[in-house]
């Protein structure tokens, strides 16, 4: 039990937190269920260094013991590296083209997963999770981030009053955002949910970000900012706490209890040349 | 709220005034354009509770939104007129149930399921049970909406605690095992979607069947018994909290 954060929306869907929840009651719930989930990043350029230690991790973190797909979309599958899998986790390698900057790369995620899913993943996995390949796990990823539709509280902005929140303001754009509005600031690094949600919410973001290059206008954080925008008016059934998406840049504060999921350090210039 | 749980260990948000937006909710709930049922029985001298059952449901439950009212009754001429909200509509269903208490128990889960077989499926999307001999004194709104939705009538509080509301014949098929169980709900109000009310409805009456079968003749929790063991393996994916739940003993 937790006190010290919030753990319900005003919408009645949970926050995650450490605490929160029982983990044997939710495995006794979900293991019968033979579920498969997939799980998808994309290793593009230089990205492609991150792969190993995201896909070695997420083999001692995530969803221990379900039957795993991970997607990897890369410009380069011969560059990726062999890794051992458990049983009932496969890889596989998903081409995609490579774009002229990251921001093109990041933006056309919605399209290539939208797409990977009607074509693919609909058909073999019930969940979906959509995360970000330079990031490594480091305690526990269970069944209980299963939701319809889910999203992840920023590490940036968890703590931080709404009007800080860096949505985007520009009322050109299709993100736009309101001061006075919002729930939470949710990051791009981490979402998912039911691959039928995903597949509809992945359309919805990619057809506000072809408006907004038809307007001749990027948003502030790519698609994140859509993102964010979409969960404002289709509010997600259930939250990850920061936990589930640290930076390890930042100094942990005593209500992150356990950090799961976050950031590799890199060079970003280097890195996104 | 900090002052009560309003989370369950496997996630499920327990309901208090307090804990969410019904602004929100009524939004989300009227894009997906839903249709709330409500099936309740006035059956012999419950008769006598319908006129206040339904002026308070008609005014408090789910206002502004469209709900079918669904009232299964063995005095259909005793019904006097009722007024209903305009976004209403009350089906009066005429039943013979049988005039043992036992058999009416079995009978409302026989014919909430098979009801939602033959109709409610086609008329509703979400279907809540709710016994008649209760007045409604507050809105209930929205915020009952989801899949599995259940109301805790008291606080068991750790799994340590066996259950003392059970009765004390524990080779009936609904015993909870010693150390099991954490909340205690009530029959008199559940509900959810309608798949999964039909699941419910349908598991109590074979419980009850069984039982029956075995000998052993009914208490008057055993329905709300078979209830709480469905919900032990088969966990509401919303809790209600007692603010929900009228004793009419109290």
């Amino acid at each position: 039990r937790r006190q010290d954060v919030l753990t319900v929306t005003p919408w009645l869907a949970p926050i995650v937190w450490e605490g929160t929840f029982d983990p044997e009651i939710l495995d006794s719930a979900y293991r019968p269920l033979n579920l498969t989930i997939g799980v998808t990043a994309f290793a593009v350029g230089k990205y492609t260094r991150f792969v190993r230690r995201f896909l070695e991790s997420a083999e001692r973190y995530f969803l221990r013991g379900y039957q795993v797909s991970y997607y990897i979309f890369t410009d380069s599958p011969q560059g990726l590296p062999p890794v051992q899998l458990q049983p009932g986790r496969r890889l596989v390698t998903v081409p995609i083209q490579k774009y002229s900057s990251w921001q093109e790369i990041s933006m056309r995620r919605m399209e290539a997963i939208n797409q990977h899913v009607a074509e693919v993943s609909h058909r073999e996995v019930q969940y979906l999770f959509c995360l970000d390949i330079d990031m490594v796990f480091h305690n526990p990823w269970g069944p209980e981030t299963l939701g319809d539709t889910v999203a992840a509280i920023h590490p940036g902005y968890f703590d931080v009053p709404r009007e800080q929140f860096p949505y985007e303001r520009r009322s050109s754009s299709a993100a736009f955002i309101p001061e006075g509005e919002g729930d939470f600031y949710y990051g791009g690094a981490v979402f998912g949910g039911l691959v039928k949600k995903v597949y509809e919410f992945t359309k919805t973001c990619h057809m506000t970000i072809l408006a907004d290059k038809a307007n001749g206008i990027m948003a502030a954080w790519q698609e994140e900012s859509h993102l964010n925008r979409h969960f404002l008016s289709h509010k997600p059934s259930k939250l990850l706490s920061p936990e589930y998406i640290w930076d390890d840049r930042k100094p942990k504060p005593p209500e992150i209890r356990l950090i799961r999921f976050s950031t590799v350090n890199k060079d970003y210039k280097e890195v996104r040349n | 709220r900090q002052d009560v749980l309003v989370l369950t260990p496997w996630l499920a948000p327990i309901v208090w005034e307090g804990t969410f937006s019904r602004d929100i909710l009524n939004a989300q709930y009227l894009q997906k354009n839903l249709v709330t049922g409500v099936v309740t029985f006035a059956v012999q001298k419950y008769w006598f509770f319908i006129e206040g059952f339904m002026r308070s449901a008609n005014k408090y439950f789910l206002a502004g939104h469209h709900v079918n009212f669904y009232l299964f009754t063995d005095h259909p001429e005793r019904i006097s007129h009722l007024q209903m909200a305009p976004e209403n509509h009350l089906f009066v269903i005429p039943v013979q149930t049988g005039s043992r208490w036992q058999d009416i128990s079995m009978s409302r889960l026989d014919i909430i399921s098979s009801y939602i077989q033959s109709q409610f499926q086609y008329e509703v999307d979400y279907l809540y049970s709710m016994d008649i001999d209760v007045q409604l004194l507050a809105h209930i709104g929205v915020e009952i909406i989801d899949a599995l939705v259940a109301t805790i009538s008291s606080w068991q509080v750790t799994p340590q605690h066996e259950n003392t509301a059970d009765g004390t014949r524990p080779e009936a098929q609904a015993a909870l095992p010693e150390g099991q169980g954490d909340f205690h709900y009530t029959a008199s109000f559940y509900g959810g979607s309608v798949p999964e009310v039909y699941k419910l409805t349908r598991a109590c009456l074979e419980g009850l069947m069984e039982d029956r079968e075995n000998g052993f003749e009914m208490a008057p929790w055993h329905e709300e018994r078979h209830l709480n063991r469905y919900l032990l393996h088969h966990r509401p994916t919303r809790l209600l909290s007692p603010e929900y739940y009228w004793d009419t003993e109290l």
